[in-house]
């Protein structure tokens, strides 16, 4: 017997119309769900079919199998189907509360179980040693702590392992703007956990978190990874069910905010033609669209150009929710789609503000056109600081 | 098993699903109907796959029904398969074939939605006749099989209206196309050709004569100028008397409907409506026109008839990007967003309308619901009258009255006059003698053309 008892929950599952504009066309998103078309329309993985599948998982008339497990997790968590729902659903979390049910009935993923059990051990997913998590960091910022930090830098488990340009960056533009910062001994977010349906495992993670930085006394937390972000700042005091005692910021917001200040001097280079790629985590699932932004405008000699498929309606790189170590083809298949928008704009940089997107959006790239520079934001602010 | 194999022969494994929990999302469409499982899905992407598919199933000793699906978001059931059926689904045919500048048409494969079209044809400057409120979903191929109406068709006619010519799989696997496209080298222009109309015969069909698998529609320029305005009446009596002024004037007009005030209002809280559109009745018109002015001068002339029927101009307005970005979520996407609702569509005579409006409510009363009332007109010659009745899927109890209300309301309207635009599956035989003659007819053409009457049976009226 299935047990979903949120109220929430039932009643996201009784009010779906079957309109289908979570999976529609229009001029501004010509691709909501990139599941439902990398599959050739397959309703079986389109929003609509889920909340169906889930709907008679709940009646009990069908049951969790390997095989439905598929309509469940072929799907980047990217929200599109949220925002175009005109019902209002929340389907994206609908999606992670059937994850759950599926894990705990066994027909879960297996990549994303082994993935769980390096987190167990070793506070990532990457089967790295947590000893190397600060591999990356300089000699001179390791030496930089303050003794009254204002803020904490959460790093995040891909920019410490597999995207360390981007924690360079971020902490060399901190220390430039003189931001009192320190790091902490942190593990996971839980990130990749609470998207595949793991979430009792997130939660100890995310009372480890919330215990050292509440210990180091600092109120204000920063991260470069849109999941982290999103993680911190939304699942956190959800799933502790408390205000957390400090502030989640993203790199791209207190960078913003640097440059009104005056607080970074930015060399002039030669002008190129830079579009941005919002990360689903940051944009359509926290709102944040204008700083960075405001922040690429900022830079000399840029010219910022946005692809049409942009904000809201930005089309997913296809790292997230799990997707890309369940679906790894697919994944990459569908962060070349989104890289091939950027060529129909003809831009030569695309910048993002999330390690994991950066990780996809390269390997889709090299499907389409090597030339084609794809960078963080904080990178493209660290090669200018003066 | 057999069947299964065969089937996977022609379009290939992956696109034929008979697991449960892949059946479940092909058993319904957003109608209040209840689902049902079919026994296979099968998702064709070529013309001759479905040839196929009709001329093994019309020869094997069991004839499975055979279901038509596109987006599946018919209001009338008409996306619910029968038990022991193959839906076959065209989600896959999306694409468009041909867009011709010379004959100004568009030719495309039926599951194209038209969301997609729309936005390959504004890039060129065209734009299609008519489109259904649900245009980000549904297809154009449903769309025409289920006779549809929507945004433009005050101005061009409906869908059936903007058909130059079909391709259409018959049952018995042979290919049929009509109109001046059945000449070799001709091109679709037109559907009027010698002989009877062959495209009126799929056009609102419900797949019960066989499987529309191309599409020419004709192709229009971007509208110019559109100007929007909004009048408050205390009644239904004066705004169906300002609509019917308006039918009588020779109107460009992009959209033209009546709300009840209470309801509307509260689908827009962000706009400022006044006391008398809370209270009363909404009437909003955008009106299209060659330029700004001539645009203003048609709404000057609308809202001196307005003002004649005690209507007061509410002032709300928007400019026309924001109408034609927006047209699509406007009303009834926007109205859903209060939950799921049954919808009845009716064609009635202008005039009659408030007589309509009434009796709704009456009959609203006597099963304990509120049923929402609201009109339009998508023609100079008729009302489209679709009242709507909320209802949650999570109550049978409720679904189950909610369907017999409906009922009520479908044997009340025809005895007033009124026209079912689309037909629920089965009616009383004392309504159904009324077009004997007519359903005779149907009867004997679908005998002809589907023997053995494999082709969604039972979906028009249980032919
Ligand atoms: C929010 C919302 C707004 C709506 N607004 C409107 C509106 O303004 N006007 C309107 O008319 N309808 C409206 N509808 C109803 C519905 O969207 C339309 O009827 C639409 O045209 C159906 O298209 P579809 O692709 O979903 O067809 P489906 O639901 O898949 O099919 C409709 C019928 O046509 C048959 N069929 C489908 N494809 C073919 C084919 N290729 N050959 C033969 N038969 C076929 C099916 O078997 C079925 O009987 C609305 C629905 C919603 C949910
Ligand atoms: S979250 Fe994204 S991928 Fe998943 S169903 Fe919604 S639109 Fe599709
Ligand atoms: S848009 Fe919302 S209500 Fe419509 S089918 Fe999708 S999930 Fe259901």
């Amino acid at each position: 017997m299935l047990n979903l008892k949120s109220e929430v929950l039932i009643d996201a599952l009784y009010k779906c119309g079957r309109c289908s504009y979570c999976r529609g066309y229009c001029a501004e998103t010509p691709i909501i769900c990139p599941a439902y078309e990398l599959t050739d329309r397959l309703e079986v993985v389109s929003p609509k079919g889920r909340l169906q599948i889930a709907r008679h998982l709940l009646e009990n008339s069908i049951r969790p199998s390997k095989e439905l497990s598929l309509s469940f997790f072929l799907c980047s968590l990217c929200g599109d189907c949220k925002d175009k729902c005109i019902e209002g659903i929340d389907t994206t979390d609908v999606f992670e509360a059937i994850r759950e049910i599926l894990v705990e009935e066994n027909v879960g993923i297996d990549t994303h179980s082994k993935f769980m059990g390096s987190v167990v051990q070793n506070n990532n997913p990457y089967f790295e040693p947590h000893e190397k998590r600060f591999a990356w960091l300089p000699k001179h910022l390791e030496t930089d702590n303050p003794i009254t930090p204002e803020y904490t830098y959460f790093v995040g488990c891909t920019s410490a392992y597999r995207r360390q340009p981007i924690a360079v960056a971020t902490a060399e533009i901190l220390h430039k703007a003189n931001v009192r910062f320190t790091f902490m001994d942190e593990v996971c977010c839980g990130s990749p956990l609470l998207r595949t349906g793991h979430k009792e495992v997130a939660k100890k993670l995310a009372m480890k978190n919330i215990e050292i930085i509440a210990k180091s006394g600092v109120k204000k937390v920063i991260t470069s990874c849109a999941g982290c972000y999103r993680t911190l700042k939304q699942d956190y005091p959800m799933l502790l069910e408390r205000e957390l005692p400090f502030e989640i910021i993203h790199s791209v917001e207190l960078l913003a905010e640097l440059i009104k200040d005056d607080r970074l001097e930015l060399s002039d280079d030669k002008q190129i033609k830079v579009t941005y790629h919002d990360p689903c985590h940051l944009g359509r699932h926290s709102g944040v669209y204008n700083p960075p932004r405001d922040v690429l405008k900022s830079i000399p000699n840029i010219k910022f150009v946005e692809m049409s498929e942009n904000r809201n309606n930005a089309l997913c790189c296809g790292a997230g929710g799990g997707f890309r170590s369940g679906y790894k083809d697919l994944s990459i298949e569908l962060a070349a789609l989104r890289v091939s928008q950027v060529k129909k704009i003809d831009a030569e940089v695309l910048a993002s503000s999330c390690p994991f997107c950066h990780y996809n959006l390269e390997l889709g790239r090299d499907k389409i056109d090597k030339n084609l520079k794809v960078v963080d934001i904080t990178e493209l602010i660290a090669k200018r600081l003066l | 098993m057999e069947i299964q194999s065969f089937l996977e022969k022609i379009v290939g494994e992956q696109y034929v699903l008979a697991e449960g929990f892949e059946k479940i999302v092909y058993s319904r469409d957003a109608s209040i109907e209840p689902p049902v499982l079919p026994d296979y899905v099968v998702r064709p992407r070529t013309i001759e796959e479905i040839q196929k598919i009709l001329t093994f199933i019309n020869s094997a000793s069991h004839k499975h029904p055979i279901h038509i699906r596109c987006s599946s978001t018919s209001y009338w059931g008409g996306g619910v398969p029968t038990k022991g059926s193959i839906v076959l689904d065209l989600s896959r045919m999306n694409e468009i074939i041909e867009i011709n500048e010379d004959t100004q048409c568009v030719t495309v494969e039926p599951g194209i939605t038209f969301g997609e079209l729309h936005t390959a044809l504004e890039q060129k400057g065209y734009r299609i006749g008519e489109s259904p409120e649900s245009a980000y979903s549904a297809c154009v191929g449903g769309h025409i099989a289920s006779m549809g109406t929507g945004l433009g068709q005050y101005i061009f006619g409906n869908q059936g209206d903007q058909v130059t010519g079909l391709n259409v799989v018959l049952p018995n696997g042979s290919l049929l196309t009509t109109g001046s496209g059945a000449l070799e080298n001709i091109p679709k222009f037109t559907k009027w050709m010698f002989g009877p109309d062959l495209s009126g015969l799929f056009i609102g069909s419900e797949g019960i004569l066989g499987v529309i698998v191309e599409v020419t529609l004709k192709l229009y320029t971007l509208p110019q100028a559109m100007v929007f305005a909004t009048f408050g009446f205390e009644n239904i009596d004066e705004a169906i008397g300002t609509i019917h002024q308006i039918q009588k004037g020779l109107f460009s007009i992009q959209y033209l409907s009546c709300f009840e005030g209470e309801s509307f209002v509260t689908t827009y809280p962000e706009l400022d409506w006044g006391n008398k559109a809370k209270s009363g009745i909404v009437l909003t018109v955008v009106i299209e026109g060659k330029s700004k002015e001539d645009a203003e001068i048609q709404k000057k002339r609308i809202k001196k008839d307005a003002l004649k029927n005690d209507g007061e101009d509410l002032g709300v307005q928007f400019s026309r990007d924001v109408f034609w970005k927006n047209r699509y979520t406007w009303a009834v996407t926007r109205s859903l967003r209060k939950g799921l609702r049954s919808i009845i569509l009716f064609h009635v005579p202008t005039k009659k309308t408030p007589l309509f409006w009434e009796e709704t409510r009456i009959i609203g009363e006597q099963f304990g619901l509120k049923i929402g009332r609201s009109c339009q007109a998508r023609s100079r010659h008729f009302i489209d009258y679709h009242p709507s009745i909320r209802y949650s899927e999570e109550n049978p109890e409720e679904w189950e009255k909610v369907k017999a209300c409906k009922n009520a309301l479908y044997l009340r309207f025809i005895e007033l006059g009124g026209l079912p635009c689309r037909l629920p599956g089965q009616l009383p035989a004392s309504i159904t003698h009324k077009f004997k003659n007519y359903l005779d007819f149907i009867r004997k053409l679908k005998s002809c053309i589907d023997p053995n009457n494999i082709m969604s049976p039972g979906k028009i009226l249980g032919l």
